[in-house]
């Protein structure tokens, strides 16, 4: 045999080998066959996330043997798929008809959150019932969307437009600024964090004189991103309230929008100089060239000590407890008071926990489940008394569940809800993000100007202003667009279900309720855009 | 002891059917792998696919699944309700072009023809068209189908669905119908239009929400959220909102007993609302002004 008819004979065998494997995947989906349970074959149901956070695909293995050891027909299994390829990932299995049961979830695109009926089933049924495995706790009877923190409602778990529960979070979060404790009590020779906005920028002055090369925060772009919205948020929220026309104490995007264009705020109004002074003095607290480092950089310089505190969210404290050679501490950002000339007045004082109180890592059910009412009722283990402690334990996340203990090292991070609320959580103005992703971009591209050294908040006003009123502009009529296509599709579901049975009738019934007061508030956006712009 | 879900569980574990679309994405992964090796393996035969249900379309409607389920109503015969269910999926189904939204005009106007439900519901999409119509949307023409289905007096579901849908084009975008008062006063007749509660409900709700929204703090507004909160249940869950709405507008309009008495129920009815500091702080400072 010649050497090329052994490659050919070699690459067919490899063909073949190759042709075999895939048969044997494609008819078995590449899943070994579960074993019997008392000669039946046992339920299986699968949930995917993405947190792989440290600890965490232990304890979501912990509550699934605990489970299954209270459900031994039941097979739990779990997809931890990374979140870099989630979105997309999770796409593929929708539309591969292959998605597990339960999905952790969590979108603010409104386009994403107009296609959840299509894929997720809402459990409003569900959640109005006790939970079972509350059975002689303080939660017996309790409804189950009662028996969370934050009443089982949510920006992730109900879903406004359609008045409807879609998903039952796990866990609970606060963003906090975690510090190294140890080096706190070296500096300043007491393990106090700061009691107010002047004290906390005073702590940075100290830090410095401290060590050469110390920095206060360990900052990056990542971090800047999402904590500079908040912030401004909260130094604000007084005056924020202005502009809550609709009179819920939560005002919205639509109104605070609206009075810019009508000409009754700018970017030089007194609130807004004030909160791009903030933003600066943040700034200037944070590593120096902040903006080009990623939240990983920040994260290392932090646990090597080269910094004081990290602005971050509680779902990283597993990790950097696992990691940290110090005390970790953690305190929330003091917001300026009336009585600071320079950065307050503004604040409406005191302010709950960043978003208030509320409940984390959405679980969502999926249309495709074979086996809905398995999958909701191993939710309802999870999210029991019983099953959150144990998951909040082994997980050292914050449990979501009324009256479950908080372990004394998470008690600093522990949401309080004992503050002033004045923007509505999914549709509130947020000063620096914006109606859309052009204004955000506009913000957060020029952020360099306001912490150059030539540069500061006037010239950061000056490059913004001329393109602001534009951009609003631009950002609120895609906003209206999107809304428009929800509303089309809305109104072809919502008729459909006037076709089905009694229960899908008094749902839809239910729903327009809502529907129309989303699409009046789209409709006075479109006619204050129309008077203010002179253009429909 | 704890409750299980044994009996449902064994429900659930009885055998099911390979659906057809994993027979689908079987055949295409063979055919795709036998094209390399020219082999092909036997599947199990193709069973005839049952005539759908209207329900069955319909509930693919619900979901959003506009292919499936136009199809679905093509197959389930010329009924009135089939071809109406027809035509409201065209309206969706991608891609959404100007003939196919010409042609779903062209059946709606067809169903509009006659007395019945079908007939009513395709005059009120007829309207919906006009009004979100992607490409060019006719607020006049759209306020005249609602008109028209109004004043068949019905009062049906479609019926009710335009009289709302009308106020709301009164009060905000339709060409002509003047200045704020003069579009607040346009409205007011359209109660008197229905029995039905919850659409007078929210008509009161709309109406509100569109006087507040032009800052129109007077009685009359309080007059609407009041007699919308009195058609609305405590499941509800538009209530927590009108009940906040409620008491800072009568707190604003000096009617300190009714803002007390709102806010209190939404202390004592919404103790997790993430308003509760907020509205308690209210309630403390509803002889002063508020925020202090």
């Amino acid at each position: 045999m010649n050497r090329r008819k052994r490659s050919v004979l070699v690459a067919f065998a490899l063909l073949g080998a190759a042709y075999a494997f895939s048969l044997v995947y494609v008819f078995h989906l590449g899943r070994p066959a579960p074993a019997p349970v008392a000669g039946r074959p046992p339920v299986v149901i699968r949930f995917v996330h993405w947190q792989l956070e440290s600890g965490m695909r232990e304890a979501f293995d912990l509550i699934a043997r605990r489970y299954m050891e209270l459900h031994p027909e039941v097979r739990v299994e779990q997809f931890a798929v990374p979140g870099n390829v989630y979105p997309q990932w999770l796409r593929t299995q929708l539309a591969g008809d292959d998605v597990p049961d339960l999905v952790c979830f969590n979108s603010t695109d409104p386009s994403q959150v107009s296609q959840l009926p299509r894929y997720f089933q809402a459990i409003t049924r569900w959640i109005n019932e006790p939970n079972p495995y509350n059975a002689g706790t303080p939660l017996a009877g309790v409804p189950w969307r009662l028996t969370f923190i934050d009443g089982g409602r949510n920006r992730a778990t109900y879903i406004d437009q359609y008045r409807n529960y879609y998903a039952v979070g796990l866990s609970a979060h606060t963003m906090q600024m975690f510090y190294n404790r140890d080096l706190l009590v070296a500096i300043t020779g007491r393990d106090e964090p700061p009691k107010d906005f002047q004290s906390w920028i005073e702590l940075g002055k100290m830090v410095r004189a401290y060590r050469p090369g110390l920095i206060h925060i360990a900052g990056a772009h990542d971090n800047t991103i999402w904590l500079m919205p908040t912030l401004v948020n909260s130094a604000l929220s007084r005056w924020l309230l202005e502009y809550d026309h609709e009179l819920r104490f939560a005002a919205s995007g639509f109104d605070f929008y609206g009075a810019m264009l009508e000409g009754r705020w700018d970017l030089r109004s007194p609130p807004l100089q004030a909160a791009l002074r903030i933003m600066q003095a943040f700034g200037r607290e944070m590593s120096p060239g902040f903006l080009q480092l990623n939240r990983d950089s920040a994260m290392r310089a932090f646990l090597r000590g080269e910094a004081l505190s990290i602005p971050n969210g509680t779902w990283d404290y597993p990790t950097m407890r696992a990691q940290a050679t110090f005390r970790i501490g953690a305190f929330a950002l003091p917001m300026p008071g009336p009585e600071d000339r320079e950065f307050g007045g503004y604040a409406l004082l005191p302010l709950p926990s960043v978003g208030g109180i509320t409940t984390a890592m959405p679980f969502y059910l999926t249309r495709q489940s074979r086996h809905p009412e398995v999958a909701i009722d191993f939710l309802r283990y999870v999210t029991s008394m019983d099953g959150n402690r144990r998951f909040s334990r082994a997980s050292h996340w914050m449990p979501s569940v009324e009256g479950v203990e908080i372990e004394p090292e998470m008690q600093p991070f522990k949401q309080n809800n004992t503050g002033f609320t004045t923007t509505d959580l999914q549709n509130g103005p947020i000063v620096m993000n914006g109606p859309g992703a052009d204004y955000t971009q506009l913000f957060e591209t020029n952020l360099h100007v306001l912490y150059a050294p030539n540069g500061g908040v006037e010239a950061y006003t000056r490059a913004l202003e001329g393109q602001l009123r534009e951009t609003v502009v631009s950002d609120l009529r895609k906003q209206i667009h999107v809304q428009s296509e929800n509303l089309r599709r809305r109104d072809a579901a919502l008729a459909a279900q006037h076709f089905l049975d009694a229960a899908e009738q008094a749902e839809a019934v239910r729903q327009q309720s809502g529907l129309h007061l989303s699409e009046i508030q789209v409709y006075l956006m479109e006619e204050t855009l129309a008077r203010t712009t002179g253009s429909p | 002891m704890r409750p299980t879900p044994t009996n449902r569980a064994a429900a659930a574990v009885a055998p099911a059917r390979v659906p057809c679309r994993m027979i689908l994405v079987r055949c295409i992964a063979l055919a795709a792998l036998g094209a390399g090796g020219g082999l092909a393996l036997p599947l199990p035969a193709a069973q005839p696919a049952a005539a759908p249900q209207l329900t069955d379309a319909w509930q693919a409607l619900s979901i959003g699944s506009y292919e499936d389920a136009g199809a679905q109503f093509e197959r389930t015969g010329a009924g009135r309700e089939a071809r109406l269910g027809a035509a409201i999926a065209l309206i969706n189904r991608p891609p959404v072009t100007p003939s196919s939204l010409a042609e779903a005009q062209s059946r709606f106007t067809a169903l509009a023809q006659g007395d019945d439900e079908a007939a009513h519901a395709a005059r009120y999409f007829l309207g919906r068209m006009q009004q979100l119509h992607p490409i060019a949307p006719d607020l006049p023409a759209a306020a005249r189908e609602y008109e028209t289905l109004v004043a068949t007096g019905a009062d049906d579901t479609w019926c009710r669905l335009a009289l709302v849908k009308l106020a709301i084009l009164r009060l905000t975008l339709l060409p002509g119908a003047g200045n704020p008062a003069a579009r607040f006063a346009a409205v007011e007749p359209l109660l008197a239009q229905t029995r039905d509660a919850v659409t007078r409900r929210d008509l009161h709700l709309v109406i509100a929400e569109a006087r507040m929204s032009r800052r129109v703090y007077d009685p009359v507004t309080l007059g609407h959220l009041q007699a919308a909160l009195a058609a609305t249940d405590a499941a509800d869950a538009l209530r927590p909102d009108i009940l906040v709405q409620t008491g800072r507008l009568a707190h604003l309009a000096g009617d300190r007993a009714t803002a007390r008495a709102s806010y209190a129920a939404f202390l004592r009815d919404y103790p997790k609302d993430r308003r509760c500091y907020t509205v308690n702080a209210a309630l403390t400072h509803v002889d002063g002004s508020f925020p202090p």
